[in-house]
């Protein structure tokens, strides 16, 4: 039987850690700034993270290109070459297109490869909705489920995410145009943080709003404590856009208080992500009640 | 002339002649400032809600007068004075309720009935206010068992001043400034005025109404912007149209004319109608996109005395778009906004704010109809309720963002019942602006917005920061002209000798613990650098502190500082 390998791309925010832990590679989405084009490593270092976020912290932008023909090539080969399959958990489609791309080049790759199976998922999530999406695969192909079994396992499971963000404004996710908003969003709230979260239909929708970041930090929490099933068998996964460790503990110990989770992963939220979030944004997943809210066009 | 018994001329007379001896003390009352900086225009907003009883057609009963005086009142009520004063009036209104000639024994129940109903129209009445005077005064009034209304008004003015005097010992901030009522103090120029009718004094007119102060004369008198109205403007709101009609034995029977005809065709072709008829004058008003057609309807009847139309595009020109800046499609304000005329949406906000700047940011915020006005300008009952016209939606949230504004939009919400209204009592630009950011059209029943609004203005500072106008003490402080100050209410924090130094000082004086967010408006007197300045000063005192400026451009305050 051949062995599954699970792949994800640049929007998963998976750290190094966890794509180790997971066995999981990304195929890589890329940052332009200046001019200059450059790989979007999950890898990267908190230097690095730090000194993107400072280039949007002064106003500079950042923009990104959905993973390219190349890339995929490169990566699914790389395990076509190993005699595996495949399954590539992707972005959600409404935020980045590279799940079409893969799947040409999957359709390609798998008559160049007789026998070989790529099965393309679009997770409905981003940033480490995505990530989790993936590593409930990777989970799935390291007890030997075949690409068609942990298909049909994820596939349920995608909506079950459950995403609680905040940032201090929709401006850089309006600029990159990646949230859709109320029309309580009118006008430049000042002070006023909104919610966002991964709607039904994989939109990130700013959908409530909360005076100061204070507030917003437990709001956050408060709405993830209410959608969690079973937090007890669960990790709470929080990322971040190069927030102070000050307000990086302080979440910590608002989601420990708050969540009787098994424990609380904290990883900073990539580069493609980050380029549309904008830096300090806070965001939360896990598992819990079906997602059903639609922002709607 | 037997003054034993008032009938309605003298009564309209007495009136009238209130009116024009407090215009001759108008600047005298405003004067009474608790702050030596030009805001707070109790004169003004008095002699302007007595305006509005003034064009009142003549009775011969003191009972349809004295209910014609005050139903012009309740529009034109403005600033808590005034509306008390309104409220005072309408009481006096349904106190002499089927009397044809007041004796004393009258005007003493009917002052007593007015003195209930002003302290019903204020939420929590205060003590050393025109209300205590009011009070006071009629209760001494009633007890000097007067023979005659003119004893009774003696009475009434005697024991008034007294009460008057007393008001510092009442409101501690009235002693700190060293000032006694201003409201209090007006109504005894108007009862003076009253008064000297039945002593068959002549009170001098000083002219127009609309002469004196520059709130008066804008309130009467309008600086039209024509360019709001151009070769390409569509005729969104109409014309305000109002006239005086003089019934003609030549066309109709003016003494049997049945009023409801004309009413009934005003409805039909618009909004807002007012009509009344006196003898053979008939006085309406109308808001409508065809005039022409109240004129033609009209002059079947009789011939025109006065007609005066405006389109009302330009007695309102704050629905300005063309600053709106680009933003995310399907999220324009201008979007939005459009459906002013067309469907009937579920919610929609009036905001009252002075200053361009603070205004356009109130708009942005989703605000449908911004009232000017604000502390040197309070807005009446009446462009209340003109704004409400301007909506075509269920429910109306009001923010009035002054304590001295809120009762006129309370007053208004009452006269109004063309949509739910409901004022979010918010006291300052502060508590409004807190407000309006957390106004979510989108979510809920009209009780979740209301509550929501309300809870986003709870908790919030305002400080103000002004000029000092004359050199004036203040308790222990003694304010030069020319200096600067920075207050919460009606507590001075602090001072300094340039504006920086206010508005540091004042940050300085304010307890920033829980607020996690300070804006800075900058009027239009401070400038750019300078208010940066101040808001580094400010972030560095108070690390994690988020600091938002914005361009108000209002008048009189240099700086207003919100912390939230």
């Amino acid at each position: 039987m051949r062995k599954v390998q699970i792949i994800t791309d640049s929007c998963s925010d998976l750290s190094k850690e966890l794509l180790e832990k997971y066995h999981i590679d990304y195929a890589a989405m890329n940052t332009v700034y200046n001019g200059e084009t450059r790989r979007a490593r999950l890898e990267w270092t908190r230097e690095e993270a730090h000194e993107l976020y400072e280039l949007m912290r002064a106003g500079k932008r950042v923009t990104t290109t959905q993973v390219p023909v190349e890339e995929f090539n490169t990566v699914f080969r790389r395990y076509l070459e190993q005699d595996c399959d495949i399954v590539y958990i992707s972005c959600c489609v409404k935020q980045s297109g590279s799940i079409n791309t893969g799947h040409v080049v999957a359709g390609k790759l798998m008559e160049e490869f007789p026998g070989s199976t790529i099965i393309c998922i679009d997770s409905l999530n981003a940033c480490l909705g995505e990530g989790i999406v993936a590593i409930e695969a990777a989970k799935l192909a390291m007890e030997g489920k075949t690409a068609e079994e942990i298909r049909d396992a994820i596939l349920p499971i995608r909506k079950t995410v459950n995403e609680f963000c905040t940032v201090h404004s929709l401006d850089s996710l309006r600029r990159a145009g990646r949230v859709k908003a109320t029309s309580a969003f009118f006008g430049n709230l000042m002070g006023v943080k909104p919610i966002i979260i991964c709607d039904a239909e994989g939109y990130q929708a700013s959908f409530k709003k909360v005076k100061g970041r204070q507030a917003s930090m437990k709001e956050i929490v408060k709405l993830m404590k209410e959608a969690i099933k079973d937090p007890e068998n669960q990790t709470v996964y929080f990322g971040h856009a190069d927030c102070s460790d000050e307000e990086v503990a302080q979440m910590t110990e608002l989601i420990r208080a708050e969540i009787p989770c098994r424990d609380i992963f904290t990883g900073i939220i990539g580069p493609i992500i980050g380029a549309s979030i904008g830096p300090d944004a806070l965001v939360l997943y896990a598992f819990g009640e079906e997602v059903t809210y639609n922002i709607g066009d | 002339m037997d003054l034993s018994t008032i009938d309605g001329r003298v009564y309209q007379k007495m009136y009238l002649a209130g009116a024009r001896s407090l215009k001759r003390h108008v600047k005298e009352v405003n004067d009474l400032n608790v702050f030596p900086i030009p805001d707070g225009d109790t004169g003004d907003n008095m002699l302007l809600t007595m305006l509005g009883g003034e064009n009142a057609s003549p009775a011969d009963d003191v009972s349809t007068a004295a209910r014609r005086i005050a139903d012009g009142m309740l529009l034109s009520a403005r600033g808590n004075s005034g509306v008390i004063l309104s409220q005072f009036f309408d009481g006096i209104g349904t106190g002499f309720s089927g009397v044809k000639d007041a004796a004393a024994s009258d005007f003493a129940a009917a002052f007593n009935t007015g003195v209930k109903q002003a302290y019903r129209s204020v939420m929590e009445p205060a003590e050393g206010t025109i209300l205590t005077v009011l009070r006071e005064a009629s209760a001494y009034a009633e007890n000097a068992a007067a023979a005659d209304p003119k004893a009774y008004l003696t009475a009434f003015i005697k024991e008034a001043r007294a009460s008057l005097e007393r008001t510092p010992e009442l409101l501690p901030v009235l002693k700190k400034a060293g000032v006694v009522d201003s409201g209090g103090a007006g109504l005894i120029h108007i009862a003076e005025g009253m008064l000297a009718v039945l002593n068959g004094e002549e009170i001098p007119d000083d002219g127009s109404f609309s002469s004196d102060s520059a709130a008066v004369a804008s309130a009467t008198h309008q600086d039209l912007d024509l360019s709001l109205f151009t070769e390409d403007s569509v005729l969104e709101f109409g014309y305000c149209t109002e006239l005086l009609l003089r019934l003609q034995n030549a066309k109709t029977d003016p003494e049997n004319f049945d009023i409801s005809i004309i009413k009934d065709f005003l409805m039909d072709i618009g909004n807002s109608v007012v009509i009344f008829q006196t003898g053979s004058i008939i006085k309406l008003h109308v808001h409508t996109m065809t005039p022409d057609k109240v004129l033609g309807f009209c002059q079947q009847f009789g011939e025109f005395l006065t007609v005066k139309i405006e389109n009302m595009s330009l007695q309102h020109n704050n629905l300005d778009d063309t600053k709106e800046e680009a933003k995310t499609p399907g999220m324009s304000g201008a979007a939005e906004r459009a459906t002013l005329a067309g469907e009937k949406k579920p919610y929609a906000v009036v905001a009252v704010a002075a200053g361009s700047g603070i205004q356009e940011t109130f708009r942005d915020l989703g605000a449908d109809v911004i009232v000017d006005g604000g502390q040197s300008m309070n807005p009446s009952s009446e462009a209340f309720i003109d704004a409400f016209d301007r909506i075509n939606a269920e429910t109306i949230f009001v923010l009035p963002n002054n304590g001295n504004v809120v009762l006129a939009a309370l007053q208004a919400a009452k006269l109004y019942d063309k949509a739910d209204i409901r004022v979010i009592q918010t006291k300052t630009i502060g508590e409004g602006y807190a407000a309006l950011t957390m106004y979510s059209p989108d979510e809920g029943s009209a009780d979740d917005v209301e509550e929501a609004l309300n809870f986003a203005a709870e908790g919030v500072i305002t400080a103000e920061i002004s000029r000092c106008a004359r050199d004036s003490e203040f308790g222990d402080l003694s304010l030069k002209e020319g200096q600067y100050i920075g207050f919460v209410g009606k507590e001075i924090l602090a001072s300094g000798n340039d504006r920086y130094a206010a508005a540091v000082n004042t940050a300085a004086a304010l307890d920033f613990t829980d607020h996690e967010i300070c804006i800075l408006i900058r009027g239009r007197s401070a400038d750019t650098a300078e208010a940066e300045q101040i808001g580094r000063a400010i972030q560095e005192a108070h690390r994690g502190l988020e600091f938002y400026l914005i361009d108000g451009l209002q008048d009189i305050y240099d700086y207003i500082l919100i912390l939230e």
